[in-house]
């Protein structure tokens, strides 16, 4: 299995490669494909869930935003400002939902698996400098400090006998207390980590951790996934000349 | 205003940085006579100095990296490579911080995150290092392990000097320790000092007892071991208990199930002998102050928190919190201790049966210490029943607590 993970330089340069396609391809089975192909790779590394959480949460009411506006409201498409007609406008959505899927899994596939020293080792690998690699880190760790931040406003709000249900009303009364208290506490512990971090010299020690694990993947495996990622471009954009002569 | 003795108004820091290599200095005083100030300059000049000046505070989450996922990774960026021969992983091992790999920094108990953090500092071998209140929130087992580890060349070695504020004679009983009074070295602040609490303004309600039974009952994290099994407990109103058990072992979890923030995964609570379930009321039947002021004020003003209060106690409520000059200014603008001290009063002023403070008496000096005791006497006596979770051996002097000590083995 080892041998089919890329190391670091192949997995963002197949990435680029993937996600430079998406943009440019406009052709459905192309980027459904390649949203196949990435769930697949997610699976094979053991993150189907953060998979399908995005599509539940994010993904399938954005799409459902999209059909709604362009197939519903504006029945049409900015790429064919003459044309008008709910499919035209559904063909729009769904092409745009289809490429924000994709891209996202390409994402998700390349940053994801990575674990603790492993997304530090990826980033040192890449040339940044000490201080770039624990900035990206941080921000990376932002979001689930956010959820146990939010977790913790409501903990404490219920301690006080501020939030005395757990109705959905109730509980969406508490946003703007979460959100202030994210606000004032992340500012705070960021400063307070900054100078922490350079008195400690604490990128230095981060980069040097994560060389001493060294790397997850193998030449054998970023050759697989750049073959892979380009075999997908030249097919997209080969059945997009055989559909569009 | 409130402000605390600046750089000009202190002396002496020289003899202290310079004077006492590899020995432990506790600086002793009330709140506001500048100990903290004083740990925060030591550690400045040991920067200035080109050396490692570290103060850990009682706010614990600043003290961790926030780039690592796990315990594991939190100890490997600041030990180095795990090595059975090194001495930092020695100890992080008998500290029981091995065991605890796999959890997220700030998931874990105050006393552990404290144990955690004490160690990586460490390993940093800082010229200054300072302690501001980080170590009252330590069982008995593991303020021995740290000053121990801080009293070892081995650990610390010449010409490093560690310095401690902290609020209790006991630490002197376990250590010889250079107590210097932190009179000694600022002098006084011009501003005047806030008032302190005062207990002729506490009028607490009327609580409707409320005794409680716990038949059965067990809870378990997700994905994790039990916290407690088959738990069987008689509380009784109108009487203070004290959970005790080491840090880790579940104590403020049972708090939290009491107030409605968690929910028992088996058994059954009854309040008064009729079946009754926390959770979706939180906060009816008890209210919990939290250890760390910080995570429990929302307002945007003191008036603001008061003001969350029943009308007819919002008055004595700020003037027995001594805050009445500072009402009208930001909580997270007031030094710790008067955080606390509002944190504190909040809950004092409660309503709900049954009141939970959870190491009410962190940052507090002797005299806070007594203020509070003696608040939740009162409460005591007007039918409210009182859970206190606390290492604080002053509070069983005080308040002659019944100790439940039903959760012994730590959290895994």
């Amino acid at each position: 299995m080892r041998n089919w993970i890329p190391e670091e330089r192949g997995r963002i340069l197949a990435a680029i490669v993937a996600a430079a396609g998406t943009v440019f391809v406009r052709d459905h089975l192309a980027l459904a494909l390649l949203w196949l192909a990435s769930i697949l790779i997610l699976w094979c590394q053991g993150e189907l869930r953060s998979a399908i959480h995005f599509l539940w949460r994010i993904w399938l009411p954005l799409a459902s935003g999209l059909a709604i506006v362009w197939g519903l409201i504006v029945r049409g498409s900015p790429e064919y400002p003459d044309a008008r007609g709910i499919p035209i406008g559904l063909d729009y959505a769904a092409i745009t939902s289809l490429r924000i899927a994709a891209l996202a899994s390409v994402f998700q596939a390349t940053l994801l698996p990575l674990r603790g020293f492993q997304r530090v080792h990826f980033w040192s690998r890449l040339g940044l400098p000490p201080s770039a690699v624990a900035g990206i880190i941080s921000i990376f760790d932002l979001w689930p400090e956010f959820v146990r931040r939010v977790d913790q406003v409501v903990a404490a709000r219920c301690a006080r006998g501020l939030m005395t249900d757990r109705r959905l009303i109730t509980r969406v009364r508490q946003i703007p207390f979460a959100f202030r208290t994210l606000f004032l506490s992340s500012l705070d512990s960021s400063m307070d980590r900054a100078v922490r971090w350079q008195s400690e010299r604490l990128p230095e020690r981060l980069v040097k951790a994560a060389a001493s694990r060294g790397g997850s993947g193998s030449i054998s495996g970023s050759f697989a996934w750049i073959t892979l990622a380009i075999c997908w471009v030249a097919f997209a954009f080969r059945h997009h000349l055989i559909l569009n002569p | 205003m409130i402000s605390m003795p600046t750089e000009s108004r202190i002396s002496s820091l020289d003899n202290l940085y310079e004077g006492r290599g590899g020995t432990l200095v506790l600086l002793q005083g009330d709140n506001f006579s500048g100990r903290s100030t004083i740990i925060y300059l030591l550690a400045q000049m040991a920067v200035d100095h080109g050396e490692l000046g570290i103060v850990i505070p009682t706010e614990l989450h600043p003290a961790f990296s926030g780039v690592t996922a796990s315990v594991a990774d939190e100890l490997e960026l600041h030990l180095g490579p795990r090595n059975s021969q090194s001495l930092f992983w020695t100890l992080a091992e008998e500290w029981g911080l091995l065991a605890l790999g796999n959890r997220q920094p700030l998931t874990l108990s105050g006393g552990q995150q404290a144990m955690l953090s004490i160690l990586c500092k460490l390993a940093l071998r800082p010229r200054v290092f300072g302690l501001d209140g980080a170590l009252e929130q330590l069982d008995p087992r593991n303020l021995s392990r740290v000053l121990e580890a801080l009293s070892s060349r081995d650990v610390f070695s010449d010409p490093s000097v560690s310095f401690i504020s902290h609020n209790g004679p006991w630490l002197e009983e376990r250590m010889p320790l250079h107590t210097i009074p932190a009179e000694n070295c600022a002098t006084p602040c011009e501003d005047p000092k806030p008032p302190g609490m005062d207990l002729a303004e506490f009028a607490p309600g009327t609580a409707v007892s409320s005794a409680l039974e716990f038949k059965n009952a067990s809870f378990r994290y997700p994905g994790g071991a039990p916290v407690f099994s088959n738990l069987n407990l008689h509380l009784h109103p109108d009487r203070i208990y004290r959970l005790a058990g080491p840090n880790g072992a579940g104590k403020s979890t049972f708090a939290k199930l009491l107030c409605g923030i968690l929910r028992l995964t088996s058994g059954s609570l009854s309040v008064n002998g009729k079946p009754f379930d926390p959770y979706p009321q939180p906060g009816t039947l008890a209210q919990l102050h939290f250890q760390n002021p910080d995570t429990q004020l929302f307002g945007t003003s003191v008036t603001g928190e008061i003001e969350t209060l029943p009308r007819e106690r919002r008055a004595s409520a700020l003037s027995f919190a001594g805050l009445n000059a500072v009402q009208r200014r930001h909580p997270f603008d007031l030094p710790f201790v008067l955080r606390k001290r509002l944190a504190l009063t909040l809950t004092l002023h409660a309503n709900a049966p049954w009141l939970i403070f959870d190491e009410p008496t962190v940052g507090l000096d002797q005299a806070g210490q007594r203020a509070v005791c003696a608040a939740l006497i009162k409460l005591k006596q007007s039918g409210y029943g009182i859970l206190l979770i606390s290492h604080n051996p002053s509070l069983d002097d005080l308040l002659a607590p019944e100790i439940l000590e039903f959760l012994t083995s730590a959290q895994p």
